[in-house]
């Protein structure tokens, strides 16, 4: 079988799997709803119940939507960051942007009281713009860092320890401002972080799809630089790659996907950093231009896959799906150092 | 000659680094060095003295302190990045581990400068990456795993690589450090043989004098006066420079191999008799243990190699005594317990 087959199966195969985890997503969840009335509503043909038609209509279709937003966005990001800093562990959620994130909302959410506007957290559309605005500058400005720290060491596990201790510092300045919130504040800011996707609206997602899809784009058009990134940005720029300008966008895209899914979501844990391996891995693929659409779909297909598990353990409840995407996630990363002597022909690890 | 015909020159450049709290730190000054159509040159020089920051100088990566430089009669402050990789492509040392990638694809690479946004490769970049692999030798492993081949084929994938890219010139980092002898000595055949078939200009630094001295045309030769001069290796050679840019205590040029050797104090003389070959590495190995040979027969120690049946015999004379070796090891294990 010639290696284009054997990815276009597999690329087939991806699309049924997210068709399925879609379709699943949306039928099954804490509210019980009977096959053939979840496919009425979804056909269009309105169920007689009409709590089961706005459950699944206003409800779980804008949260399913939303985690292959989230899904595809953070893996896009984790890409993006993989092959910037030549490190197989980089990821929003390990290098801090997601901290960073999560710092810009605390700052909106948390004082919101003390300022004298009286707002419940992830209500009406001007303060998700407030909270989304903050949380992109909080990523863009913690990978600014970052990316200045990357330029003084040489080795990856320094910037990640750095990364990890900056995540640190910004958790306890969070901690502050926790101690000096209101409790229904603080109560809002606790439920945010421990990640949701059902948080977000059809309104929303006026805004959220915009968004997320100029993320995808920018770094698409990167692909090209991207690949020649990844024989080091001495060779990039021999052949002509404006490696400030690729390093600007890169900032900003990255700051796009990974803090607006976080205002919005939540910090949503090892997407970012186990799709792009797994990606990979299947496919056999370095081509950006292969690999980003292809970490979009597997991406969407893990997000999904674990909202469907943090749906069903509980029967009328749900569990936080950061927990679920770290239960799967980080035996990736596990993997991933345990395989580092690979790892390492994968990437300059010093 | 008219400047313009030539493919680089440089102008009064000066390289080195800048500083922030003192005057820039000068490196190389003043070099007025030129670069015809196929030219393979070779850029010698200690450690220290500016090899790297020259190259980097001329990549356009380092500004140059003062002065300026030329390609294809355009000063290298009006090429726009994209521009200049069309015309100047270079090989590094770095070890790169980049994941799966196939050779094919590292070389396809090297058509970026050429083709669209994406990247994707036309008809005329799959001639050109096809008759680059041909060339170097690589078609046969063209679906293989870059990251997997041994120092050497990577270091062929880069050039193949930088040809992909079809600039005039190609800037090579010490393209054999890392590499075994044999591995040396076929890189710079094919750098040899790109210049004869493809007329291109390639400039490389090197730590390897004897390898250097025979495939460049021209060396340009870093003194220890920040000066570099440029000449035949031949020239160099005879004219001294050489032997004066290197030399150190204990290490000489030794001009009539071109190499350089220890220069060790001898204790010992002894005469060495027998034909030619067997009397050279038969010298080489007394050097070694700090025995210098002498001419003149008269010399009261000698060996005397002979052949019997088709094996050699050293036939020691030393302090009197008499002793038969059956190979070279075991004389010197011997001359060494004296």
């Amino acid at each position: 079988m010639s290696i284009l087959k054997r990815k276009k199966i597999i690329a087939a195969f991806l699309f049924l799997l997210l068709g399925l985890s879609f379709f699943f997503d949306i039928v099954l969840g804490s509210v019980r709803i009977p096959l053939s009335e979840a496919l009425n509503i979804l056909t269009g043909s309105s169920s007689g119940n009409s709590v089961w038609n706005t459950i699944i209509i206003e409800f779980r279709i804008p949260k399913a939507i939303t985690a292959i937003l989230a899904g595809s966005a953070l893996s896009v990001s984790g890409l993006l960051m993989q092959t910037f800093f030549r490190n197989p562990l980089a990821d929003p959620f390990v290098l801090g942007i997601s901290s960073g994130a999560s710092f810009g909302v605390a700052l909106v959410v948390l004082t919101a009281g003390s300022i004298g506007i009286n707002l419940f957290f992830l209500s009406g559309l001007l303060n998700k713009i407030g909270i989304t605005i903050a949380a992109g500058i909080g990523a863009a400005v913690i990978l600014l860092l970052i990316t200045f720290v990357s330029k003084k060491v040489s080795s990856n596990i320094t910037l990640l320890i750095f990364g990890l201790m900056l995540g640190y510092i910004i958790g306890a300045l969070e901690s502050i401002l926790k101690y000096f919130s209101s409790p229904e504040n603080l109560q809002g800011y606790v439920i945010w972080g421990m990640g949701n996707f059902g948080n977000v609206i059809w309104n929303d997602l006026f805004l959220l799809i915009p968004i997320i899809l100029t993320g995808l784009i920018i770094a698409f058009i990167l692909s090209k630089p991207l690949n020649l990134l990844l024989l080091g940005e001495n060779y990039a720029i021999s052949m002509g790659v404006n490696i400030k300008a690729i390093r600007l966008l890169i900032v900003i895209a990255v700051g796009i996907l990974g803090g607006v899914i976080t205002a919005f979501c939540g910090p949503i844990a090892f997407i970012g950093i186990a799709v792009p391996h797994i990606t990979r891995k299947t496919l056999g693929e370095f081509d950006h231009k292969i690999l980003i659409p292809a970490v979009c779909l597997v991406g969407s297909i893990l997000a999904l896959f674990c909202d469907i598990i943090s749906q069903l353990i509980w029967h009328e409840q749900t569990i936080p799906i950061n927990v679920v995407t770290s239960l799967v996630g980080a035996p990736v990363v596990i993997w991933i150092i345990i395989q580092q002597r690979k790892v390492k022909h994968s990437f300059a690890m010093e | 000659m008219i400047e313009s015909t030539k493919i680089l020159y440089t102008k009064d450049l000066a390289v080195g680094y800048k500083r922030k709290k003192a005057d820039d730190f000068i490196l190389l000054d003043n070099l007025n060095l030129s670069v015809e159509s196929g030219e393979l040159i070779c850029l010698l020089g200690q450690n220290g003295f500016g090899k790297s920051t020259l190259l980097r100088t001329l990549t356009g990566v380092q500004k140059p302190l003062k002065g300026d430089f030329f390609i294809n009669g355009k000063s290298i402050n009006s090429y726009e990045k994209s521009q200049l990789a069309k015309v100047l492509s270079i090989v590094l040392t770095e070890n790169l581990n980049i994941g799966e990638v196939s050779v094919h694809s590292v070389v396809s690479m090297g058509r970026y400068p050429h083709n669209n946004w994406l990247g994707i490769l036309s008809e005329k970049d799959h001639k050109v990456i096809n008759n680059v692999l041909e060339i170097t030798g690589l078609t046969g492993y063209k679906e293989k795993i870059f990251t997997e081949l041994s120092d050497g084929f990577k270091q062929k994938v880069m050039i193949a690589r930088a040809l992909a890219q079809d600039t005039s010139i190609i800037l090579l980092d010490e393209p054999t450090a890392f590499l075994d002898i044999p591995t040396r000595i076929e890189i710079l055949n094919m750098l040899r043989s790109l210049i004869k078939q493809f007329n291109k200009s390639i400039i490389f630094s090197s730590h390897d004098l004897d390898l250097a001295l025979q495939t460049a045309d021209i060396i340009w030769l870093i003194t220890k006066d920040q000066k570099i001069e440029v000449d035949s290796p031949e020239d160099l050679v005879l004219n001294g420079h050489f032997e004066k840019a290197f030399n150190k205590k204990e290490i000489k040029f030794h001009p009539q191999r071109g190499i350089f050797k220890m220069d060790r104090v001898a204790d010992k003389k002894i005469h060495v008799k027998g034909s030619k070959i067997d009397v050279i590495w038969t010298e080489r190995a007394l050097e070694r243990i700090g025995i210098a040979t002498d001419g003149n027969e008269n010399v009261k120690d000698s060996i005397q190699i002979e052949k019997n049946k088709g094996k050699l015999i050293w036939h020691l004379t030393f302090s009197s005594e008499s002793v038969l070796f059956y190979s070279i090891s075991d004389l010197i294990k011997y001359l060494k317990n004296k």
